[in-house]
């Protein structure tokens, strides 16, 4: 049992790392004839440039989301409640959408280099991954812990730096880890920037120099930075363990400021919701109004319900099975399942479209094979299997991170006690973590959501003919800068993405553990 | 028995409409009027799946005979050139295809057909005087025009199509030392597409731009975009030699087509009456046919004796790999 639960493990991990693994495995292609001009030419930029936007975005991302998260945890301000949720929003904006808003703004700073709008867009629209993982680990967290550090002389900053933060870095890492990760993957920001990365380099080595080889490497060199990064965290971290060491739960007490400091936190808090949502949305409703019908039509209907069918169906099937690996893992930890563990979650940081190649590839190989052994093709390629192939391989990470980060806040022993008291795995499961991390999987599953209703180049090269989702119908009119018209599914985007951003977001309230029970 | 045979012809054809699967880098929801229209005069349905051109090559080339394209749909014939290199296509043999679209508008061995025509051109604003326009296109690069040129990245097909016309025309020397001169003249760095390069000459940005005519014409037919289209003109360059660069979309037959007689229906249907007034009229594209004429708004800026650089837009695919090194060589991002 205890065998077999690993080798299916191993299998699944294998199979979510696949796509990467193709892409990765072009290093050993011998064709390298393009490197000397890659080299030679534009490769330090690129380098440059991604490494400056993915630092940017991990310092930015991890003042904004967890100073955030902290305050409305913490402390009583007016309009708390709604902040408590609309920080979230921005999540909701798909990247490529919020830079032709922000564009226009660029023309009033001219002397801010490209460079720094493509990260200040990627943290406004990437924050809520830092504070929705950091609020989840902070209403986690037993105030008795925070009391006690209080009770011994520390003042509410120490407090904060010495307990709170260290307490909830494994999720605070997994938020920021994302952030950056994606950042790395953008293509449809730094492109319109004109900013020039490893990840819009990879696309112009290969639709430009019509070089799918030299693409991949480039690709695997930035995948191949994201895995030392990723070890590296990880050694750092395994030094570290941090559990909830009482089990006793009150219910948290908020404290209150001066009004000064009241209506100051307001006004913090307000920044991020009306910059990366509010401005945008009006924005983007102003631009409906110059299509027809606000360019909404018969077809809005099938777009969302495909977008929305996609993102639920691979969200509720991925999440499970993020939880399935980990806690398996955690409870045989070995060399190999750690490395499986980080090769698996290298999809986010792989951009879309060369995803998309690491995707077809293997299922390509398949149809094939089936045709020359006399079988019928399964026709993988043509159907939704590629789609979700891709979309398990590239969100993996996203939902792997999230329940990874609310797993190693439940102690150890509490997994030994139930054993000791003769519990079955799946009892264990059942009643042990199913209910301490209903809140980190419901927030992988939102993340997850999210990010397949925004997704965009995996989308566009897999998806079976005929089918349209409401990311590829916005991209679609707005690269051909028909904004009016693609103002109408963008807007539908943020609001299918709304429905579950404010569900889940009094679902992770209601969660925390100790809470009305 | 022979009426059996009838009867089951007819079910079959009922229960089994003729399709034609479609891929295409014109988006779906732009091309998709054009389909439609096919598929209500012939009973055909047409099935696309709309990803950029790079992409949906690599995607002909890994499926091999498993592919479940019939037809590919570009919007640039240096992609169609690349994907006969790559061969994916197959010879389509049609009087109606061949006698419609002049020679240099199709592959020589028939593998893919130009469907309609755009103009990358100089956008000069009204301010400036006209006496400043460039009469050709290698002019932008001298110093007079320093500090005054919009032009979006290079990673744009467009722009390396432009040059890849430059190198057939004046030579890779020549080709490399216009790319340096434009990249010093640039008034900012690229950033936006072709109508943001617009808006920057219209707000006093940039004196002179290198656009797409028919994203003029989307913008002159929105009410709020076409204030700034009209702060600007449209300068057609070389017209005394090469005549201006061209930007042709085409259509080409895969080499693994399955419904063979569908596709080249649909191929046909492009270059008919119908679709060529839809691309002039609906998408301001130059029609390549004599069946169909220039859409007013677009006769607005173009002159009656145009000349287009129609030689080179067989040849562009060829020089794209050589056209983006020279970009990244002089550091035009």
């Amino acid at each position: 049992m205890a065998i077999k639960s690993t080798a299916l493990v191993a299998l699944v991990s294998i199979l979510i790392s696949l796509p990467t693994l193709v892409v990765l495995g072009s290093f050993f292609v011998p064709d390298y004839a393009l490197w000397s001009h890659l080299l030679d030419t534009v490769f330090t930029r690129y380098v440059a440039n991604s490494a400056v936007v993915a630092i940017e975005v991990a310092i930015g991302t991890f003042v904004m989301g967890v100073s955030s998260a902290w305050f409305i945890v913490n402390y009583q301000f007016p309009g708390r409640n709604i902040f408590a949720w609309a920080l979230m929003l921005p999540l909701a904006f798909p990247g490529y959408i919020f830079a032709f808003f922000v564009q226009p703004l660029s023309a009033y700073l001219p002397f801010v280099p490209a460079r720094e709008w493509v990260s200040f867009c990627l943290i406004m629209t990437l924050y809520p991954y830092v504070y929705l993982s950091a609020r989840a680990a902070f209403i986690d967290q037993s105030v008795c812990a925070l009391e006690a550090a209080r009770t011994l002389g520390c003042n509410r900053r120490q407090a904060f730096l010495q307990v709170a933060l260290p307490m909830a870095r494994p999720s605070i890492v997994a938020g920021v880890t994302v952030a950056t990760m994606e950042s790395l993957a953008d293509y449809g920001t730094a492109q319109y920037f004109g900013l020039e990365t490893i990840s819009t380099g990879v696309l112009r080595t290969w639709f430009g120099h019509y070089n799918l080889t030299a693409a991949a490497q480039l690709a695997a060199t930035l995948v191949g930075a994201v895995l030392l990064l990723s070890a590296l965290e990880r050694s750092l971290r395994s030094k570290a363990k941090f559990h909830h060491a009482s089990h006793r739960y009150q219910q948290m007490h908020l404290s209150w400021l001066s009004p000064s400091g009241r209506f100051g936190l307001t006004a913090l808090m307000s920044f991020p919701v009306v910059v990366g949502f509010g401005l945008p949305s009006l924005w983007l409703i102003h631009q409906a109004t110059g299509a027809e019908n606000f360019g909404l039509n018969s077809q809005f209907f099938e777009l969302a319900i495909n977008s929305l069918g996609l993102a639920i169906i691979v969200a509720l099937g991925l999440v499970p099975l993020a939880v399935m690996i980990a806690i398996s893992r955690r409870d045989k930890p070995s060399r190999w399942s750690a490395a499986l563990a980080a090769l698996s979650r290298l999809g986010y940081a792989t951009p879309g479209t060369v995803l998309a190649i690491g995707v077809l590839v293997p299922l390509v190989y398949i149809d094939r094979s089936l045709a020359e052994a006399g079988y019928t093709p399964l026709g993988l390629t043509t159907g939704f299997g590629g789609l979700i192939f891709a979309y398990f391989s590239r969100f993996y990470s996203v939902a792997a991170n999230t329940v990874e980060a609310g797993l190693e806040r439940i102690h150890r022993s509490m997994n030994e006690t139930a054993r000791t008291l003769g519990a079955s795995s799946w009892r264990l499961i059942s009643k042990v973590y199913f209910p301490l991390m209903r809140g980190s999987a419901l927030a992988a599953v939102l993340m997850v959501f999210v990010d397949i209703m925004k997704e965009l180049p995996a989308t566009l090269v897999l998806r079976p003919f005929d089918f349209n989702t409401l990311a590829v119908r916005a991209f679609e009119l707005a690269s051909d800068e028909r904004l009016a018209a693609a103002a109408a599914p963008a807007l539908c985007i943020v609001l299918t993405g709304l429905i579950p951003v404010l569900y889940l977001s009094r679902q992770i309230t209601r969660s925390r553990a100790g809470h009305g029970r | 028995m022979r009426l059996i045979s009838l009867l089951l012809i007819a079910l079959g054809t009922a229960a089994q409409a003729d399709s034609v699967n479609v891929y295409s880098s014109r988006g779906e929801s732009l091309i998709r009027p054009l389909f439609d229209q096919f598929t209500e005069q012939t009973g055909i349905d047409v099935k696309v799946l709309s990803a950029d051109p790079g992409a949906l090559l690599s995607r002909l080339r890994l499926e091999g005979s498993a592919t479940p394209a019939d037809v590919i749909l570009t919007s640039d014939a240096g992609n169609l050139a690349a994907a006969k290199d790559a061969n994916v296509l197959q010879a389509v043999d049609s009087d109606i295809l061949e006698s419609a679209i002049e020679s240099s508008l199709q592959d020589k061995d028939n593998q893919w057909f130009g469907v309609s025509m755009r103009g990358r051109v100089v956008v000069a604003a009204n301010r400036v005087d006209p006496s400043e326009d460039p009469a050709s296109i290698m002019d932008l690069a001298d110093d007079k025009y320093e500090g005054r040129i919009c032009v979006r990245s290079s990673s744009n097909v467009y722009n390396q199509s432009m040059l890849a016309g430059i190198i057939i025309n004046h030579g890779e020397q020549a080709a490399e030392t216009w790319a340096q001169g434009i990249v010093k003249n640039f008034a900012r760095i690229p950033e936006g597409n072709d109508r943001a390069q617009i808006n920057a000459v219209a707000e006093g940005k940039c004196d002179f731009a290198m656009i797409n005519t028919y994203y003029l014409g989307i913008m002159l037919s929105d009410p709020a975009q076409a204030p700034n289209a009209r702060e600007v003109r449209v300068v057609f360059t070389d017209q005394a030699s090469t005549g201006n660069h061209a930007n042709v979309s085409g259509i080409a037959m895969t080499k693994h087509a399955k419904n063979k007689v569908a596709a080249q229906k649909l191929m046909e249907f492009m270059v008919s009456e119908s679709a060529q007034t839809w691309y002039a009229d609906d998408n301001h594209e130059y029609p390549i046919t004599a069946n169909a004429k220039t859409s007013a708004l677009v006769k607005s800026w173009t002159p009656d004796d145009v000349k287009f650089d129609k030689a080179a837009v067989a040849n562009l695919g060829a020089y794209n790999a050589a056209s983006v090194k020279i970009f990244d060589r002089v550091g035009w991002p």
